[in-house]
């Protein structure tokens, strides 16, 4: 019975997220739809859960998110789930003090992996493929764009976390940096 | 814990090839329609929600603005009856042209009209999706346009139940034109330049001025000449530069487009 709960909960999890991410796209003026709503689902419920199963949801939901995209399949898929698990790994062991700086540097590191990577695959593909040149900065700046609106995002919902739950605390208390 | 973790990062990567090397395959093909169309219905919904709500906004804040739009508007509808009435003489001519080229119809594009049911899923793209696919004979490359021969974009990647369109502005997206000058310039219209699109490569000894219009110039066997992208909004001319470029205005807004028309491959080349 658990399972089939648990099950129902991952693939609610993986609906929810493609269409928020699709919402927020649609509805979202310029430059606010370059906020990554997809990420700050995904690391939101990295918060709540603490459960590696998030990598899971992320690689369905960018699976479903590849099947609607015009880049390359696999670009997408690779770059987004291997994202989230170096996004697990840092949560459980580099940014453990649970504070709004860890959730905005989370975010943060995880958005550049993902970047770094989704560039890796896609630049060797469309340079050899449809031989098209892109300049780094027609990516710099949507990246650097996406980067900012994602991180202020998580600290308004990391706030809001923190009046909801007591367990989601502003900052980290003093005695754990001594 | 470093096994664990080494074991966990070979699995995902097992399992991500394995995604890849079944997709290209098709076995999974099963599975891409199962989670299509649990997105696809909800995505068309959404979209024509979104164009509808944009397309009910009115864009001025202030009554100036609106004043000042107003005035553009009645300077703007002054010239197109000018140009209705050169258009006209252009249009006879033109017919007198034909009959005795012995034309009978100038194309025989096979059309197909459909409705938009998504935009791009990636921030930094800039996409359609069409809710048609190879069965209803789209093929990679085909032109996209709206209204009367507006070039919007080309298929990019043919499912069989869906496609996907890559707009002009769209960082990947390349198109050979020909400006509309006296001396019929060439060069390559680009996207990844936010709203606007680019034309590069122009010969920097041939004149471009603003308003100038700018076709596809059918040197791409896939597209026909004449299809429309857009209007010289500024000129950038260097002289240490081999080329000048132009930044051109789309005479649609890509964002709120929600009909489009696919012209079909064959009748495309047999076209030309």
């Amino acid at each position: 019975m658990r399972t089939v709960i648990t099950g129902f909960i991952f693939f609610f999890a993986v609906i929810v997220a493609v269409l928020l991410h699709m919402a927020a796209l649609y509805v979202l003026p310029y430059p606010f739809f370059h906020m990554h709503v997809l990420f700050l689902f995904l690391l939101l419920l990295l918060l709540i859960w603490e459960s590696g199963l998030v990598v899971w949801v992320a690689f369905f939901s960018f699976f479903t998110i590849e099947l609607m995209s015009a880049s390359q399949f696999g670009v997408l898929l690779a770059s987004g789930t291997l994202s989230m698990l170096f996004g697990v790994w840092l949560y459980r062991d580099i940014f453990t003090n649970r504070s709004i700086f860890a959730a905005i540097a989370l975010t943060g590191s995880v958005l550049v992996c993902f970047r770094t990577l989704y560039t890796l695959l896609l630049w060797p593909w469309i340079a050899i493929i449809d031989g098209v040149f892109l300049p780094w900065r027609v990516l710099a700046w949507p990246f650097f764009l996406e980067l900012c609106f994602t991180v202020v995002a998580m600290a308004v919902c990391y706030l809001f976390l923190a009046l909801l739950f007591r367990r989601f605390i502003l900052f980290a208390p003093k005695r754990f940096y001594d | 814990m470093r096994a664990s973790r080494s074991v966990t990062t070979l699995l995902i990567f097992l399992i991500i090839g394995s995604t890849i090397v079944f997709h290209w395959i098709g076995w999974l093909q099963p599975v891409e329609l199962f989670f299509r169309g649990l997105i696809v219905p909800t995505s068309s919904r959404m979209y024509q929600w979104t164009t509808k709500a944009k397309s009910d906004q009115t864009p001025f804040d202030r009554i100036e603005d609106l004043h000042r739009a107003y005035l553009d508007l009645e300077d703007a509808y002054t010239r197109s009856l000018v140009d209705q009435v050169r258009l006209r003489r252009l249009e006879e001519e033109n017919q007198a042209l034909r009959q005795q080229l012995g034309f009978i119809q100038a194309h025989h594009f096979d059309a197909l009209s459909v409705e938009i049911i998504g935009k791009n899923i990636d921030p930094i793209g800039s996409t359609l999706l069409l809710p048609v696919g190879a069965p209803d004979r789209i093929s990679i490359g085909d032109p996209v346009i709206v209204g009367d021969g507006i070039l919007v974009g080309v298929i990019s990647q043919v499912e069989p139940d869906i496609s996907i369109v890559r707009l002009l502005d769209d960082a990947q997206s390349k198109v050979a034109a020909t400006l509309y000058n006296k001396e019929k310039s060439i060069g390559v219209v680009e996207g990844g330049h936010g709203r606007q699109i680019q034309m590069n490569f122009i010969p920097q000894n041939e004149v471009v001025d603003v308003g100038t219009l700018v076709v596809t110039s059918g040197l791409e066997s896939t597209l026909p000449a004449g299809l429309l992208l857009g209007m010289v909004e500024t000129v950038e001319q260097e002289p240490y530069q081999p080329f000048q470029q132009a930044t051109l205005r789309p005479p649609v807004v890509f964002r709120t487009i929600e009909r489009v028309s696919v012209l079909r491959q064959a009748s495309v080349i047999s076209s030309q």
